[in-house]
């Protein structure tokens, strides 16, 4: 199996982009991972804020969304905006060094529109889980 | 109350709580008002949060866009659509 090279599904780049690896992907879930770095400009305090979190799992989206299916080329939408942020709860916060898996479940897809269960773990801590909604589009 | 009319009124309940709709109260939403564009003003991601409700509350599900927009013209129409369902089920 070819592994998916994030840098070319999603238009976020470096220190704004969450997802290091793909790990996995089906038609409904997809597992990527992300090594929170030892410094920089965007972990100055030396953590994770909640909302980038909610950012690498948006992306974790966006790569079920834009990844190609059954070796398919990728003719479907080239991004996508985040609609809406549901039901999230915050257990713990990843440090310097760890990484990060990052896991979305599509839950409901209505057109462009989904809906996706998502999680992240600390090896087997959990962080945090929730609902984000997503609609897919080409970007301006 | 008629069954239908029961049903009409927990879809409304539904539609309130489930969109987070805390300023109007359920009653407010006429049985044949549109709830898309001119009518509600309810957009494509409240489309899809209430058919994720109305699967778990009802175990009716809605499974494509074109369903959708028939499903979601009014109360009325939603109503209908549960109604049937359920008596096909």
């Amino acid at each position: 199996m070819v592994e998916l090279d994030p840098a070319t599904l999603l238009p976020q780049r470096p220190p704004f982009r969450f997802i290091d690896r793909v790990v996995e992907t089906t038609d409904e879930t997809a597992h990527c991972q992300f090594c929170m770095p030892e410094s920089g400009d965007c972990f100055s305090l030396r953590m994770l804020p909640e909302a980038l979190l909610v950012e690498a799992l948006a992306q974790t989206t966006a790569i079920l969304m834009l990844a190609p299916r059954g070796g398919e080329g990728t003719d479907g939408p080239r991004g996508g905006v985040l609609g809406g942020v549901d039901g999230f709860r915050f257990d713990g916060r990843p440090e310097p060094g760890e990484t990060i898996d990052l896991k979305a479940r599509l839950r409901k897809q209505l057109g462009p529109v989904a809906m996706f269960h998502v999680e992240a773990w600390q090896g087997q801590r959990a962080l945090c889980h929730g609902t984000l909604t997503i609609r897919a589009g080409d970007l301006p | 109350m008629s069954d239908l009319q029961t049903l009409k009124s927990e879809i409304k309940e539904m539609i309130v709580e489930s969109l987070n709709l805390e300023d109007m109260d359920p009653a407010e939403i006429e049985d044949d008002q549109p709830l898309f564009g001119s009518g509600l003003e309810l957009d494509s991601l409240d489309a899809l949060q209430l058919a994720v409700a109305i699967e778990e509350k009802f175990g009716v599900p809605i499974t494509d866009e074109s369903m959708g927009q028939k499903v979601f013209a009014s109360v009325t129409a939603l109503a209908e659509f549960v109604s049937s369902a359920r008596e096909n089920a």
